[in-house]
């Protein structure tokens, strides 16, 4: 009950956004919210929870459930750390000793810990081997992600083309497309980059053992992503917010400004300070550049640069959001169930920064209420996005109704992070 | 000294209009060397000079006195004074007649090259009902050498079929006939311009945005930018959207050689997104020589962007009195309702 509450504790409103969040309230009527809405209560959206302790129960039962082309498990960290079904284990095993219960106990948690790191470290080099072949075709670092975005673009022609007759749609409908990459493989050629962590991984376990544990929890950029434990991932989702909305009123990206008729502004990202486009990349979490890198880009002022990396992340976030709502809304989903898993669920509020400071996610998508609350978040951003898109339910193209890579849309939105009618 | 002398004596006498219009050695010798010919130029010059002084009836006796003359050096001659052309952006009465004459004479010596084009200039001609080729003979001579061409797979015929079917909006053919082309010719010159016009055609359909990407880029990998422009230009738009510092060099690709709708483009792409205002006023300040009303309403939020008051006035004045065209008219009342307030701001200012 406690954690509900923290969970939708009251919402204290921004003295940024207060008065001009017009537009905001109108998202939960919006046809695209609707719809998905539909799909989550009519059970063809289901978040899948595929972690427990326990794997010979429930591991090959809810890889059944996830759709393969749309999650990538391997690649993210834990949800739940069992640490109580495990102390509870022991104290019902009869074989332990009343004496050694309380070590035994420990030395299986932390035997768990070094099997989650080891089959972290497997599942790294396997994102990393198995997407070889697709870093030759798509390489991120050289304008693949834009040849996707021209993919998504020339889907919404195709759309205007084959439609060009008919007024304004009104139901949200999508048609099954094909795409020339699948999302677990665009996620992963993001998330491959991970590998690289596991020398400085492997040096720090090598010089202090039983202590690396420690030091991962409190270090966790340090550790490959899907070694993270939920204690270090929620550290880590803390300090990417506290670096994106700093003090209250001082966003990383500056403010969210809205027009006079109350859409929001159009904004460019050369329109951006250098520091702020610099605070944004070192705090968004699948960052396709190291820091270092970053730091030089800064130092040697290079707008352009710094410009060039953050087109990246507002195209890898449109080819991502475009593919999970073809997957959730296509037409024939009233027969196949689109299984999300809960990392996945996770992973989509980190990258978007739909959270506050001190909302535990992996809590929260392992409770209904909070799930439900995860969605909530996820689905309005979603319809604030794309509604009214020739791919969903309107007459025009992304870039039409926002925009070249308009950066307004990255900015943290705390309107949409209102979940206290739930 | 004798040879000298002899010079002097076997080089015919020069015509004073012939200096005038045509390019200087320097500029000739270029294009030659951009088009690899097999003449150089000083076997080229006396045959220029004698087509530039003889009419059609005499062209018979240039193999004659040209015994090394070859029919594709004709055509080559031609090609070069098209390139000049292109480049200079100029059109020279005599040297357009010019090229009609060699285009003749390539024709009569047996060019297959020269004969699909007179055939297809023919067939053009009579569509537009042209006083000129009202005889049907004419027609169907044109007509039986095209067909004759079209049965040996002459490459230029076929693309000259894809073209004509391109003009009547006939694309499916057109587009049959551009990949028949391109199957036996797809590095040359001819193929960049196939190459471009397929795009053209395959935006149009579903699915084929990414076709026409790959065809534009073959277009202008082949193409020099003077014959390529329309193709850069509609490249830039494609990538606008998804990669605007791509695109951007594209445009400034296509204002290098005065591309007019390059400029507006570049000047809002540069004041919108880019947000570099200086930049942004200098291609509007281009655009608004020619003219292009777009390029005075960037102009006018450039200014005020910057905060020049003074150019800003005068721009609105421009406006004023461009508005008195009808044509214009609604356009430039449009922008004036939708700019009032900072017209506002500036009156006070």
């Amino acid at each position: 009950m406690h954690s509900r509450l923290i969970m939708i504790r009251r919402y204290v409103t921004s003295p940024v956004t207060k008065s001009d969040s017009i537009q905001l309230h109108n998202l939960v009527s919006t046809p695209l919210f609707k719809a998905l809405n539909n799909c989550y209560q009519s059970g063809i959206l289901q978040i899948v929870q595929d972690v427990n302790w326990n794997t010979e129960t429930t591991s090959s039962n809810s890889t059944e459930h996830l759709t393969v082309s749309i999650n990538s498990t391997r690649s993210l960290p834990m949800t739940k750390f069992p640490k109580k079904e495990i102390l509870k284990q022991v104290k019902l095993d009869t074989k332990v000793g009343q004496w050694r219960k309380f070590m035994t106990g420990w030395f299986k948690i932390g035997l768990y810990l070094l099997k989650s790191y080891k089959t972290g470290i497997q599942d790294t080099f396997k994102v990393y081997w198995d997407t070889r072949n697709e870093k030759r075709k798509f390489d991120f670092r050289n304008g693949a992600l834009a040849k996707l975005v021209r993919e998504v673009e020339m889907n919404e022609v195709n759309i205007k083309l084959s439609f060009s007759s008919l007024s304004k749609k009104r139901d949200v409908k999508v048609l099954a497309r094909p795409f020339s990459i699948n999302r677990k493989a665009l996620v992963e050629l993001i998330r491959r980059d991970q590998v690289w962590k596991l020398p400085f991984f492997f040096t720090l376990v090598f010089i202090f053992e039983e202590i690396s544990a420690l030091i991962f929890t409190f270090f966790p950029r340090v550790c490959p992503y899907n070694c993270l434990t939920p204690g270090g991932y929620k550290k880590l989702s803390d300090s990417y917010i506290k670096g994106t909305t700093g003090t209250q009123g001082n966003y990383c990206l500056g403010p969210l400004e809205f027009s006079e008729q109350g859409t929001i502004k159009y904004e460019s990202p050369y329109g951006v300070p250098i520091e702020d486009l610099y605070c944004f990349l070192t705090n968004f979490p699948q960052s396709m550049i190291p820091s270092w890198k970053l730091y030089v880009y800064k130092k040697l002022k290079s707008q352009k640069l710094l410009c060039n990396e953050i087109e990246k992340i507002y195209q890898y976030l449109l080819v991502d959001d475009w593919l999970l709502l073809q997957n959730i809304l296509k037409t024939d989903a009233e027969t196949n169930k689109v299984a999300l898993s809960g990392k996945e669920l996770v992973n989509c509020i980190l990258e978007r920064k739909l959270y506050r400071i001190g909302d535990n996610l992996n809590e929260m998508v392992n409770d209904r209420l909070g799930q439900k609350i995860l969605l909530k978040r996820l689905f309005l951003y979603w319809s604030l996005r794309y509604n009214d898109t020739i791919s969903f339910n309107g007459n025009y193209t992304f870039s039409e109704k926002w925009g070249v890579n308009n950066i307004s849309l990255l900015k943290y939105n705390s309107e949409l992070v209102i979940t206290n009618d739930i | 000294m004798q040879r000298f002398v002899n010079r002097f004596v076997s080089t015919p006498r020069i015509s004073r209009k012939f200096q005038e219009f045509f390019p200087k050695k320097k500029t000739i010798n270029r294009v030659l060397f951009q088009l690899d010919t097999r003449l150089t130029y000083r076997e080229m010059y006396p045959i220029f000079l004698h087509v530039s002084q003889t009419t059609n009836e005499e062209s018979i006796s240039l193999k004659k006195k040209f015994p090394y003359i070859k029919s594709s050096d004709i055509m080559q001659m031609r090609s070069a004074l098209i390139t000049l052309r292109m480049q200079n952006k100029f059109v020279h009465k005599d040297l357009l007649v010019m090229e009609d004459r060699l285009l003749n004479i390539a024709a009569e010596l047996g060019s297959n090259d020269a004969i699909s084009i007179l055939s297809f200039k023919v067939v053009h001609e009579h569509e537009k009902e042209n006083v000129e080729y009202k005889d049907e003979n004419d027609v169907e001579t044109a007509n039986r050498f095209i067909k004759k061409l079209y049965a040996r797979n002459h490459h230029l015929t076929i693309k000259l079929i894809g073209d004509l079917f391109f003009e009547h909006k006939t694309f499916e053919k057109a587009e049959k006939y551009y990949r028949e082309f391109l199957k036996l010719e797809n590095s040359t010159k001819i193929a960049g311009e196939v190459y471009g016009k397929l795009g053209e055609i395959q935006i149009k359909q579903i699915n084929g945005f990414l076709k026409a990407e790959n065809s534009w880029l073959k277009s202008i990998e082949l193409l020099e930018i003077e014959r390529s422009s329309r193709w850069y230009f509609l490249l830039a738009k494609l990538y606008l959207s998804s990669e605007p510092m791509r695109a951007k060099a594209l445009l400034e690709k296509c204002a290098s050689i005065g591309f007019k709708e390059s400029f507006k483009t570049l000047g809002f792409l540069e004041l919108n997104y880019f947000q570099n205002h200086e930049r942004a006023n200098e291609w509007f300040k281009l655009g608004m020589e020619i003219m292009d009303l777009e390029c005075f309403f960037g102009f006018f939020d450039c200014c005020l962007k910057v905060g020049n008051i003074v150019s800003a006035r005068n721009c609105l004045e421009s406006l004023k009195k461009l508005g008195s065209d009808d044509n214009r008219k609604t356009i430039i009342n449009t922008f004036f309702e939708s700019r009032k307030d900072s017209m506002k701001l500036l009156e006070k200012a």
